[in-house]
Formats: C-alpha cells, structure tokens, sequence
C-alpha cells in the first residue's frame, strides 16, 4: 500500500461536534467522513540586506489544487500513514509548478510585509507533500434543510460547501 | 541645535527600534517558528496593533480641522465612519460574503473580477486604487510635516523633507521591524494620549452642555447640522455625499490578504476584533469633538489641523504632549509606509509586470516596486511644499475616489442579474473620472452637489447602459447569483465564524464530492 505524508487530526469528532453546537445550539451536526486535502509544504532560509539584517526562516503551503499559497506559521510534524482508497483528493499542480508558485508567494508577501534594499536570497531548506485532514460534516435545521460543511481538523476553522 | 521635543521624538524612535529589533531578533532565531507566520499574540496585543492601523494623520489632524471650521456639520463625516461596517456587513454583506464563498474569492478586488469575469476589473480597480493610495499617503506626508515642524521648530518645509526622508528609509530600508510590539506600544500612548485630552478637554468645558452653550454664544450656527453660517444650508446633496463617503469608500480599499495556516491547533482570539470594533466606534468620533472643543479653547488658533496637539500641550506637561506628538508622528508614519509599499507592490506587479515586461525577474519586480515608492515620496514632497490640500480634503478626494469606484459594482453584482464586466468596468472609470473632475475643478460650489454624489450618479448610469453591451453574464455566474439569494442557511454566530480563507478548499472538496457522487 502506498504511503503518504500527513498531519494528525488535532480536533476529534465529539470536539468538532462541542466545537460547532457552541454556536448554534438548535442545530443538529454530524459528521459523515474524513477528507485528505494535498498541499506543498516548502520551507526556506531568507537572508536580505537593508541597514538591519533580516535573517531566519520563512515557510508557505500551496494549495495542490488552486495553487494558493498560505503562510506557515511554525515548524509542522507530518507523520506517514496510508493512502486512503476514497476521500483524498487528487493533486492537481505539479511539483516544479508549486515550487515556482512558492517562491513568487513568499517574495511577493515578503515584499509587502518587510522591509529591505536587496532582494532577498531564498534557500530551499526542506519541501514536501503533504495531507490535511478535514471533517466533512452535514448541517441540519428544522424548517431549512440541510447543508454541508468542511471542518480543518487542525485548526477547527469551518467553511460551508 | 534640536530642541527638547526633538529629543524626546528620537528617543522615541530608538526605543521603537530597540523594541523591534529585539523581537525581530528572538523570532529569527527561533527554531521552530516562521518568519512573518502570526503566532498568536493574545487579545490584548491584537486589538491595540489593529487599533494603531486605523489611526493615522486623518484621524489627529484632518477631523478635528473640519469640526473647527464648520461647528456640528463635521459629525455627518463621522455618523458615515462609524456606520461604514455596520452598511458593509448589514446590507450587502449577507449577499456578497455569500456569493464569495461560492466563487471562491479571498479579496474584495477578487469578488469583483470572478463575478464580472474580467481581469481588465482587476487592473482597473488597481490603477484606482493607486490615485487612492497617493493621495492619502500625501496626507499622511502633511501630517507628518506639521508633526515634524511642532517637534524640531524646524520650518515646515524643512520638517516636511525631514519627515518623509525618516518615512522613505523606514519603509524600504528599515528591516522587519514592523513586528506587532512595536505597535502594541504606540497603541497604548495613543489610546490613553487621545482618551486622556478627550476627558481633560470635555470637563474642562463643562461636558456636552457647556461645550454647546459656549459655542452658541460664539456663533449659535456652530451647533447647526448646515455647517458654520449655514454654509451648506439645504444641500441635501453635500449631506449625504458626507454621510456615505466613509461608509462606502472603505469597501474599495486595496486589500492585503495573505492566507495564514496554522500548522499546530491554536485557540483562535475571538475577542480581539470584538474589542477593536468597539475601541473604533469610540475614537471615530473623539477628534470631531475635539476640534468642537478647541474652538472654545483655542479660538485664536493658526492651524486648526494642529488643534489636538496644541490641546496636549495646553492640558499636559510638555513632556506628555512630546510623547503623545512622537507617538502621533510614527503613526503617520507606519501608515504612510504601509501605504507606499502596497502602491508599490500595485504598480510593479499589476502594472508593470502585467503590461510592461511580462517576464520581469523578481529582483526587477522589487527594484521596480521600490523605484515607485521612492518617486511617490518625491511627488509627495512637492505637491506638499508648494500646493499644500487640507489634510481633511485629501481624505475625503481619497475616499470618494475609491466609494466612487467600487459602490455600485459591488451592489450590481448581487442585485442585477445583467451586470455584466462593460458595466462594471463604465461604473469604476466613469465614477472615479466624475470624482476627479468634480474636486478639481470645484465643481460643488456651482451645482451644491457633493463630488461623491455626482460620482455615484454617473457610476450607476454607467453600469446601467454599460450593461446593455458585450456579453451577458455566464450561465454558471447566474447560477452563483440565483443561489446567493437564498436566505442565510446559518444562525447568525455561526455564519459570522465561517473561515473565509477556505473559499478555496471548499469549492474543491465540493467538486470533488461531486465526480464522487456521479461516478457511483
């Protein structure tokens, strides 16, 4: 069976559900199966020049269907587990691609967010492919029906399908 | 030789720096966290960080400059300020947040180009966005002229090339060291330097009946909603061009959006926007009312914009005032930077990337975006020397530009099945182009209407007959727009903590659920 790199589920099922309930307690959620979502991991050590030196290390995802970049925030722990048979979408942007879609987000965010003279040197430190579990969860409401949902089982975060 | 203030304003600076390096320093050596990632900071430091964004020379010397000039009248600006969000969320953020949510759009600008489908709305509202951009960050070199001048006794010119030299370096030169501490302290000296002369002033003046009575002894048409001598008496037109300017102008505004992802689970801060929300509503309308008081304070006052710092240095000792003032000089100072950049990044990634040098290298693309940002501080200082506008009246050109721009194709784009992209794109240049005309010109004082108002007159009929050409909006655009107008699904909490960021992910997974469904 093939292997896959992924983060671990932080939020479980009842914790999604507690999670969810807070906002609406009329509601009645449940949540029907886990989907693995594919982004690139790349990490890089950023040296630039101005009067000060901005030095250390930057790191962005991209998205391996739309291409979006997102910034990371710290140091992620992917573990390996198998690849699932059902609910693990496919990638879509190949590798050489989402390494250039990687480096023209960080420049460009760098650009905006920081200050300096020379352009900053980027060195490749570590990349990869990775899964991020979703909950996917149906949304019930007397009198309105139902509606599906994706639940980040990392951050908690929701967004309606 | 620099003078006591002066001093004080340097320390500032480098105690800033010291701060900035110092956490610059502690991240960049961090093993485990990223560079520019936004780790949590906590509430408190997020709500004060937000808070200094929003404050900028605008809020310390055009505001209060109005309420002197024209008594009452100067509330409508502010009614607008503090309504703008509750416009945006209550009446077309239902229908929009909806309707982003199925295009997968991230940013307002975003919204506009995957609804109308056209990129040339994208490099429009760009090229906008940039006369918005310049002109405020002409304000903010005002601004910090003025601050400058009061802090070093230099002349206002000197001060003027002094100021934006210190803006210039900051910005392309100075180092990651916008790091959120550093705003999190000049948050605190603002928010209790402006609370601290708001209460003084306010008692000092009997409260809001013995600010009214004085002011009706001076001129009872202070307290009239037409402005001083009924200078605006009847003109409906200038009223609600000054009501709406604020509330809507802020949806055009050019939006950073950087998607974040957090790699381990984190307690989201919830409070803080609520906190800042508040804190908002509050300040927006503290410099109105101190221009009001500084009319009875100080009548003889030579330069209204500068009524709250000579309120500082009237009701603090001088030590404070220096402070507060040093603290209002960097403010100015890290949004006119914050605005540079973005007109930087503007101009060499939507501009010249686009249409001039398609295949420009990334370090050309800097060069090009700090070449901008350098030309824009030299523009900025002459127009500032030799044609000094108000600081209030480029706020309000700025505004009205961009509310002009944007109002009717984000309304049209939720409540017009037929807007198509030739209408957007007549309603964008057609409703700048009138504002611009309309202020240069001064074409208010002839037909008593408001530049806004005229602006927002032509964008609608532009849209309108821009609509009736080129091609109808695509099927699955009107199928997005059909289903925006469901009634929200969500309870309202619910709906509200929807992570928009995941626009993306959620049209993907929802297509793919799709293939799934159909293959089985």
């Amino acid at each position: 069976m093939t292997s896959i790199l992924a983060q671990k589920p932080v939020l479980a099922q009842e914790e999604v559900l507690r999670g969810l309930q807070q906002y609406d307690r009329r509601a009645k959620v449940q949540i029907s199966q886990m989907i693995l979502y594919p982004y690139y991991f790349f990490e890089y050590t950023l040296r630039a020049k101005s009067l000060l030196k901005l030095n250390g290390k930057v790191a962005c995802t991209i998205d391996a269907l739309s291409g979006q970049g997102a910034l990371a925030d710290v140091q992620p722990e992917f573990s390996p587990s198998p690849a699932k048979e059902g609910g693990m979408l496919p990638v879509a942007v190949a590798k050489d691609e989402a390494k250039r879609l990687a480096e023209n987000f960080i420049i460009h965010t760098l650009s905006q967010k920081t200050k300096f003279l020379t352009v900053p040197r980027l060195h490749l430190a570590d990349s990869s492919l990775f899964y991020r579990p979703f909950w996917l969860a149906q949304y019930r409401r007397a009198a309105h029906g139902q509606q599906q949902l994706i639940v980040d089982a990392v951050s908690g975060s929701y967004h309606p399908l | 030789m620099l003078s006591m203030d002066g001093i004080i304003f340097v320390v500032y600076i480098l105690t800033l720096l010291g701060i900035g390096l110092w956490f610059s320093r502690r991240s960049s050596q961090s093993s485990e966290q990223y560079l520019l990632g936004g780790r949590s900071l906590g509430p408190a430091v997020t709500a004060m960080t937000m808070q200094t964004t929003a404050m900028s020379g605008y809020m310390f010397m055009g505001a209060p400059a109005l309420a002197f000039q024209y008594g009452w009248y100067a509330v409508w600006y502010a009614i607008g300020d503090a309504g703008g969000s509750i416009i945006n969320l209550a009446v077309l953020g239902k229908r929009i947040r909806r309707m982003s949510e199925l295009l997968g759009a991230l940013s307002p600008i975003e919204f506009l180009e995957k609804r109308f489908e056209s990129a040339s709305v994208r490099v429009i509202g760009a090229l906008i966005s940039i006369v918005f951009l310049f002109a405020y960050v002409c304000a903010q070199f005002i601004a910090a002229g003025k601050a400058m001048a009061t802090l070093t006794g230099f002349t206002y010119e000197w001060s003027l090339i002094i100021g934006i030299s210190v803006i210039i370096i900051y910005t392309v030169a100075g180092g990651y060291l916008a790091v959120a501490y550093t705003s999190f302290v000049q948050g605190v000296i603002m928010v209790l330097g402006v609370a601290g002369i708001g209460f003084l002033a306010y008692f000092h003046v009997g409260g809001l009946t013995g600010l009214n009575s004085a002011l009706e002894k001076m001129d009872p048409t202070y307290l009239s909603i037409w402005g001083k001598d009924l200078a605006f008496y009847g003109q409906w037109g200038v009223v609600l061009g000054a009501i709406l300017i604020f509330s809507i102008g802020y949806m055009g505004l050019p939006h950073v959006v950087v998607r974040h992802m957090s790699m381990k689970s984190t307690k989201t801060v919830k409070g803080a926007i609520l906190i800042s929300a508040i804190w908002n509503q509050f300040f927006i309308f503290i410099p109105y009312i101190l221009g009001l008081i500084s009319i009875i304070l100080l009548p003889d006052i030579k330069d209204p914009e500068m009524a709250i710092t000579q309120l500082a240095y009237t009701l603090f000792p001088g030590l404070f005032a220096a402070l507060l003032l040093s603290a209002v000089m960097s403010a100015v100072m890290s949004t006119a930077d914050s605005l540079l950049m973005q007109a930087g990044t503007i101009l060499s990634r939507d501009v010249y990337q686009r249409f001039i040098n398609q295949n420009a290298t990334q370090q050309t693309t800097i060069l090009v975006s700090r070449l901008c940002i350098l030309g824009g501080g030299i523009v900025g200082i002459i127009v500032a020397i030799y044609e000094p506008p108000s600081i209030f009246g480029l706020a309000v050109f700025a505004f009205g530009t961009l509310g002009n721009s944007f109002l009717v194709p984000y309304v049209a784009s939720v409540y017009s099945k037929k807007a198509n992209y030739i209408g957007c794109l007549c309603a964008m240049i057609g409703g700048a182009a009138t504002n611009i005309a309309w202020t240069s010109l001064n074409l208010e004082a002839a037909t008593a209407i408001h530049p806004f108002l005229a602006g927002l007159t032509v964008s609608l009929l532009g849209m309108v007959i821009g609509s009736q050409f080129g091609n109808k909006p695509s099927q699955r655009i009107q199928d997005i727009f059909e289903q925006s107008k469901n009634k929200r699904f969500f309870s309202k909490e619910f709906d509200q903590n929807i992570a928009r960021h995941l626009a993306p992910e959620a049209k993907n997974i929802s297509k793919f659920l799709a293939k799934e469904a159909e293959s089985y």
